[in-house]
């Protein structure tokens, strides 16, 4: 398999400015992040809130507007014939590279449907916006075909946004965003606001697209529930640094980071009647992340060199990579 | 012997009138639901989003008037109480709501509220002695009055804030919790710390909870009993452990099968039918649940189902809302 996606040493951070323009504070919400996805892979990024994980895919999707700069690093999509960093990329290179290579599902994105449009007139924008010729009659059967094809009920093309629940909304943005058919789908935190049932036909619905393009999709939430259930891949994220990352079973039966075990261990599950404890404390700041390994403040195994060195991500086994220093 | 009853809901309906002057709909947003804590107990009530727990658990703390049937709060009427009783009543029964971001007003330092809590429920009669029960409860959460005096909501992360206003909700010394999704704001590794406290106020505190939420998980961790709810009607109604690890009807069944279990052995196999619009669901005449149910008939979607009670294995009374288990 090819790799579809190399992000490569990626450093994003946050500027924040006062009124007279000068730099008060950094925010190093993504630092250092390396990470490859195979074409036709399903890829998690897991991590609490405030770890970097919605701004990694911000970067991944090169949307990058103030107070977001990137310092360092590339991201490479494959087009077939050549490597494109969508960092460099122009306004023009962007609306052919987004939609019809790269689609991102952004958070809450049941609120980003214009409540004065039809469904209709949604499809019907990207379609004219991001393909070369546009004719209306041959957009509507192509947009039929796309419903039929995931289950939707045909009636939501007439529907204005508030017509329709928060699952069907969802439904409706994974439709427009995979209408032209992209290579790479980054889906920031798809199901976090829906119950368990219709969380349960988002994934499915996202799982029937990735077989149907045979596209990767990159799934950006903080519940391993998810992650257990639809990944092939999991990236573990805290404080702006990948920390694990392995096949899903591996990082489930085998976690090496303390994060992660701590992560993996406090899930509740039914039948099971011990108690759980949570991991002490919060994230650190991102403005000044602390020295050392980012989790020691918070780690109940720390030692003098973790405080002092920052670990590399090291290979446990193979595909799976973790950073700490007890794996060594 | 039978512990006292704290809460009991007989029969209550709630009916909200959709749309149009002349020619609106009606909805059932809670049907004749029957629910009973006890002291020191905790009843999780589930469901999908829709069902109507939420509407359930405002009434419940007096912000909405049954329609018809009762809910009685230590044997008074809470659709009734008026006057010092109602001061009495708000004091015992202390909501908790799902996101405390949006509960204080982010333009006020929060040991404001918390004095003020302590002050307007004359708990304390002056400064001096509201900061020592505020001090107090802060405690039970494991917070201090210094860590939080001077700080405006937005200074907390998500699962501080909540403690912040669990501890407020102490203040009046309450005998019942109704916490509303109180967890699902909260980052998962801060969760279980916020669902301990809960667990630890049932015992130091002798305090009765309705755990309302859609996260079966959470309510197995945390309850005694269960309820399900469907579009507004209790469908399966008992003793938690029995419920969640045997569940009778078909759609608790369905609601266990859709969690995402935290293991890539148990994925899902087969694949589910999602809900209609919800208002024909609720528009139904028989079971709420039979246009989505792989077993349902002609009499499901006619007649709605009796309220089955059967025993279980642990000893305790199981109601099932469902015509394959009686009649």
């Amino acid at each position: 398999m090819n790799n579809i996606l190399e992000v490569e040493n990626l450093k994003a951070y946050y500027l924040l400015k006062t009124v007279s323009g000068v730099i008060a504070a950094k925010v190093h919400a993504v630092d250092g992040v390396s990470l490859t996805i195979k074409s036709g892979e399903i890829v998690g990024i897991a991590g609490e809130s405030g770890c970097g994980k919605s701004t990694l895919a911000k970067a991944m999707y090169g949307w990058i507007a103030p107070p977001l700069q990137i310092f360092e690093g590339s991201v490479f999509y494959d087009v077939g014939d050549k490597k494109i960093n969508i960092l460099k990329a122009d306004e023009e290179g962007l609306r052919r590279i987004w939609w019809n290579i790269v689609s991102y599902i952004p958070q809450g994105s049941m609120d980003v449907l214009n409540p004065t449009m039809r469904i209709k007139d949604h499809f019907f924008n990207v379609i004219k916006f991001h393909s070369e010729n546009f004719d209306k009659e041959e957009a509507e059967k192509t947009v039929l075909k796309h419903l039929d094809e995931l289950g939707l009920p045909r009636e939501v093309l007439t529907s204005f946004p508030h017509q329709l629940s928060g699952g069907m909304k969802q439904r409706v943005v994974i439709a427009l965003a995979t209408i032209l058919g992209c290579n790479v789908i980054i889906a920031d935190e798809p199901t976090t606001a829906l119950d368990v049932m219709v969380q349960r036909g988002i994934l499915q619905l996202l799982t029937d697209i990735q077989k149907k393009l045979n596209c990767s999709i990159i799934l950006i939430t903080h519940d391993m529930g998810v992650h257990a259930q639809i990944t092939d891949r999991i990236a573990i994220m805290y404080a702006g640094k990948i920390v694990e990352m392995g096949p899903t079973d591996r990082i489930f039966e085998d976690p090496q980071q303390p994060y992660t075990k701590f992560l993996i261990s406090s899930l509740p599950r039914i039948g099971d009647k011990s108690k759980k404890t949570s991991i002490g404390g919060r994230p650190p700041s991102l403005i000044k992340p602390p020295k050392g390994c980012r989790f020691h403040p918070r780690c109940p195994l720390a030692t003098e060199i973790c405080r002092e060195v920052e670990p590399p991500l090291v290979k446990v086994n193979h595909e799976h990579y973790a950073s700490c220093h007890l794996l060594r | 012997m039978a512990l006292p009853k704290i809460l009991q809901v007989k029969d209550a309906t709630k009916v909200f009138k959709i749309g149009g002057l002349l020619f609106g709909t009606k909805l059932t947003a809670v049907d004749h639901a029957n629910l009973e804590v006890e002291k020191e107990k905790v009843l999780s009530l589930v469901g999908e989003s829709g069902s109507g727990k939420t509407t359930l658990s405002r009434m419940v703390l007096g912000l909405l008037k049954p329609t018809s049937g009762q809910i009685l709060y230590k044997g008074m009427n809470i659709a009734e109480i008026k006057g010092r009783e109602l001061m009495r009543f708000r004091k015992e029964v202390q909501p908790i709501f799902q996101n405390p971001f949006e509960a204080f007003n982010p333009y006020k330092k929060v040991d404001r509220y918390l004095l003020g809590t302590a002050l307007n429920y004359e708990m304390a009669k002056s400064n001096k002695d509201a900061r020592k029960i505020v001090e107090d409860s802060l405690e039970t959460v494991g917070l201090s009055l210094n860590k939080v005096e001077g700080r405006y909501p937005h200074e907390f992360s998500g699962g501080e804030l909540q403690r912040v206003s669990i501890a407020r909700a102490l203040i009046t010394n309450p005998s019942m919790l109704v916490a509303d999704e109180p967890v699902s704001m909260v980052d998962a590794s801060t969760r279980m710390s916020i669902l301990n406290i809960l667990m630890d106020l049932k015992k130091s505190h002798e305090m009765s909870i309705l755990y309302v939420t859609h996260d079966l998980d959470t309510a197995y961790y945390v309850s005694d009993e269960i309820a399900v709810m469907c579009r507004g009607c209790i469908i399966e109604y008992g003793n938690a452990e029995d419920v969640l690890t045997d569940p009778l009807h078909p759609y608790t069944k369905m609601l266990l099968e859709s969690l995402p279990h935290p293991d890539p052995k148990l994925r899902w196999k087969n694949k589910i039918k999602l809900a209609g619009l919800e208002v024909k669901e609720y528009e139904t005449a028989g079971c709420k649940f039979s246009k989505r149910c792989p077993f349902a008939d002609e009499k499901c979607l006619e007649e709605r189902p009796p309220d089955v009670v059967l025993k279980d294995k642990s000893g305790s009374q199981r109601m099932v809302k469902c015509w394959r288990y009686g009649a």
